[in-house]
């Protein structure tokens, strides 16, 4: 298991706190309607069969996936189950005629919401450890749980082994709570480094 | 396209060294230019350092007013909000965005093409925000903005329909609703047979009737009462099912369910095709209630029927069997008047004459008697009688008798032909004319006769210019023995309206008085022009 303490893990937290915050008045503002964002917990996991996600390895999700690449590199990921991220795209856009599966311009938008949110995360992370990350363009995939981590062309994960940190992320828009995850994948060396840098941060804003 | 290769010296280098020739710049300008999508390139301090023909000509502001403004100079609106920031991130940061068209509409104040301007105030755009890091310049940021109004409005118009769609299949669900419940609540059982022989049954009602409590029968019976049909064997349902004949157009059968019920249905077909085929709607009507009444009714005419004939016998009889001692008295009477006439004295003559009067009167009373039995009894078929016809004969009936001055029975318009038997007919015409005669002055009477018509009836009018009747005898004149005058002043039975009553009764028609008391009475007879089956079974 990845030997995070106590301080390490709260930091961790705080700096996605704070981006998710961020990320949470952007859309309220664009959405105009109240959008509230909390990340309940932080976990970190080395496989993703432990995940809760994976509990249910039939379900089809929709995720938003962003790479990054800088001291520590992986790929990040919105995932809703894909009836949740109907809900959100909806009750963002306000849409009062259903459709069975997101059209190309809901799909858009739930893509927009994503990067809004793991662009947040990941700025504030970057932003606060003072180390500049790279990110790409957010990418849509729907697929089943189970093979969501699929490495699609791209090399993210390597070879070696992923880690996983899990946002569970909630929603609380003005009729309903959708509940979501933010998956941070990354190797083992990407993890280490980055509670590396938390380290680092710590000792110089403690000492 | 043409080839430039033929002004140019060099024919044989198969590509253009753009970095030798030193017109990179040039031509990835041109291309930039000739992209169908927007791109903006601003530098570190937010100012526009690049704008391609597309954006010109969709913001309608040329690159030369741009170049070296910062974005939110070009357009105030992104001072603030999601492209500003987005643009933050990316200048600071390194971040890529998504701007969708969904969530930020018109997220830049450029012009839809002309087709979309009616129903777009602005184009709607989906733009990528892109830092690009250069080694000079530090990182930029790129806008690449592609025009998605299309989308959008195929986006809006799926919507649109897929509401109507919602819509209707909503008013669907409500109707079938409806029509399943008063399919359910419907009393009568409903059923229904495709020319396959195939049958289903459509309401709970109809379920009973053929589920597996019902009649195992029934799907069999109903086969055989629909129209002939290629498919299907049809075999005879036992006799005792079909409670009608078959071909009078009511069609009842009887179900026998298997929870030991006896339940008469009346049946009705109606069809429809559809899917190119032919489909029958049975209808099973619950008659129990009906099949009561029905017997109670048949119970009852059969009892009024043997204790009128009872009556009609006794009448026959008695009428018969009187006459016989009457004859006797009658003719003793009228011996003992012809030879002792004269020879005792005046009191004996005054009541012998009494006597003969009375056994007379008694003769006429039981003749009448008779007839009146005989128009139940011995009643002929009935054919089409022409009136004009019948009252020729009556009236040389009554010109021979002498019994009337020439041209008081006047007949007004042609009048019908009507179902009936002939010679009861004429007695009643007779009776009636004879009555209007004999209540009239003998001198000045006059007794007209005319023909109205209904849809359903012949109505024959005999109209007197005698005493009249007064409105309160208007109901008992036509029962038998009633008088409303002595003997003395008037002659008869007493029997006579009793026969045209009785007559015009065999014949389902109506006889009715008005009349002016002192200056007419006029007579209606309302022969119907089609049988009552009563009748008509009657008179066969």
């Amino acid at each position: 298991m990845i030997d995070l303490t106590e301080l390490e893990h709260d930091t961790i937290s705080e700096l996605i706190n704070i981006g998710v915050g961020r990320a949470a008045s952007s859309l309220s503002e664009m959405v105009e309607q109240p959008v509230e964002l909390t990340v309940p917990g932080i976990t970190f996991v080395e496989r993703f069969s432990d995940t809760e996600l994976a509990k249910a390895p039939t379900e089809v999700v929709s995720a938003v996936s962003q790479t990054f690449n800088g001291p520590f590199k992986g790929e990040a990921m919105l995932v809703f189950p894909e009836e949740r991220s109907l809900e959100l795209v909806r009750s963002l856009l306000k849409v009062d005629v259903p459709l069975d599966t997101l059209t190309d311009l809901e799909q858009e938008a739930l893509m927009e919401v994503g990067n809004i949110i793991l662009n947040a995360c990941l700025g504030s992370i970057s932003n606060v450890l003072g180390e500049p990350i790279n990110c790409s363009m957010p990418s849509f995939r729907k697929r089943e749980t189970r093979s969501l981590l699929d490495a699609e062309g791209s090399n993210t994960t390597g070879n070696s082994k992923p880690v996983l940190m899990i946002l569970h992320v909630q929603f609380m828009l003005r009729h309903n709570d959708i509940d979501g995850y933010v998956l941070f994948v990354m190797d083992l060396n990407s993890i280490q480094m980055l509670r590396e840098l938390v380290r680092r941060f710590l000792a110089n804003s403690l000492g | 396209m043409k080839k430039p290769s033929s002004t140019k010296p060099e024919k044989s280098k198969p590509s253009i060294n753009l970095d030798r020739d030193g017109n990179a710049a040039e031509l990835f300008a041109a291309l930039l230019d000739t992209a169908d999508t927007g791109l903006v390139a601003l530098a570190p301090d937010r100012t526009v350092c690049h704008w391609n023909q597309w954006m010109q000509s969709r913001s309608g502001i040329p690159a030369d007013q741009v170049l070296g403004k910062s974005l939110h100079e070009v357009f105030p609106e992104t001072r603030l909000g999601r492209v500003s920031l987005a643009i933050e991130d990316c200048l600071k940061f390194g971040m890529p965005a998504v701007i969708s068209p969904s969530l930020n509409q018109g997220a830049l104040p450029l012009r839809p093409l002309p087709q979309f301007a009616a129903s777009f105030e602005r184009m709607e755009q989906s733009i990528r925000i892109h830092p690009i890091k250069t080694e000079k310049n530090g990182t930029l940021c790129s806008l690449i903005i592609r025009d998605v109004t299309l989308a959008v409005q195929r986006d809006r118009l799926l919507r649109q329909q897929a509401a109507e769609l919602a819509d209707l299949v909503t008013q669907s669900k409500r109707s079938e609703g409806r029509t399943r419940a008063i399919l359910q609540n419907t009393i009568d059982a409903i059923l229904i047979a495709s020319d396959d022989g195939h049958i289903e049954p459509l309401n709970s009602r109809a379920q009973e009737l053929c589920g597996p409590d019902g009649d195992p029968e029934l799907r069999n019976i109903i086969r055989f009462l629909l129209p002939d049909s290629e498919h299907t064997p049809i075999t005879q349902p036992p006799a005792n099912r079909l409670l009608t004949d078959l071909g009078t157009g009511v069609i009842e059968v009887l179900a026998c369910t298997l929870s030991g019920r006896n339940v008469p249905l009346e049946v009705a077909i109606s069809h429809f095709s559809s899917d190119q085929r032919y489909h029958y709607i049975i209808t099973l009507r619950d008659i129990s209630q009906r099949k009561r009444h029905e017997m109670e009714i048949q119970r009852t005419m059969a009892e009024l029927e043997r204790s009128n004939s009872e009556l009609e016998q006794f009448a026959y009889a008695a009428s018969h069997d009187l006459q016989e001692p009457l004859r006797m008295v009658s003719s003793y009477t009228q011996l003992i008047a012809r030879r002792y006439q004269g020879q005792l004295d005046e009191t004996a003559d005054e009541f012998i004459h009494y006597a003969v009067d009375g056994t007379q009167r008694m003769q006429r009373m039981i003749d009448d008697l008779l007839t009146l039995s005989r128009v139940g009894r011995h009643g002929k078929p009935f054919h089409s009688v022409p009136l004009d016809d019948l009252f020729d004969a009556i009236i040389t009936n009554f010109k021979r008798a002498g019994s009337a001055p020439e041209g008081n029975i006047v007949r007004e318009g042609p009048l019908p032909s009507v179902m009936g038997d002939a010679s009861q007919l004429l007695l009643l015409f007779q009776n009636l004319v004879s009555n209007g005669l004999k209540y009239s002055d003998p001198e000045t009477g006059r007794v007209r006769i005319c023909a109205t018509e209904t849809p359903n009836s012949h109505k024959i009018f005999v109209e007197d210019n005698g005493i009249g009747i007064d409105p309160q005898y208007h109901e008992t004149i036509f029962e038998i023995f009633k008088r409303l005058h002595g003997y003395g002043d008037y002659a008869g039975t007493g029997i006579g309206l009793a026969i045209c009553k009785k007559i015009t009764d065999r014949h389902g028609g109506t006889l009715s008085v008005t009349s002016v008391p002192g200056e007419s009475s006029t007579f209606c007879v309302e022969l119907p022009k089609e049988l009552p089956i009563v009748v008509a079974s009657e008179s066969m």
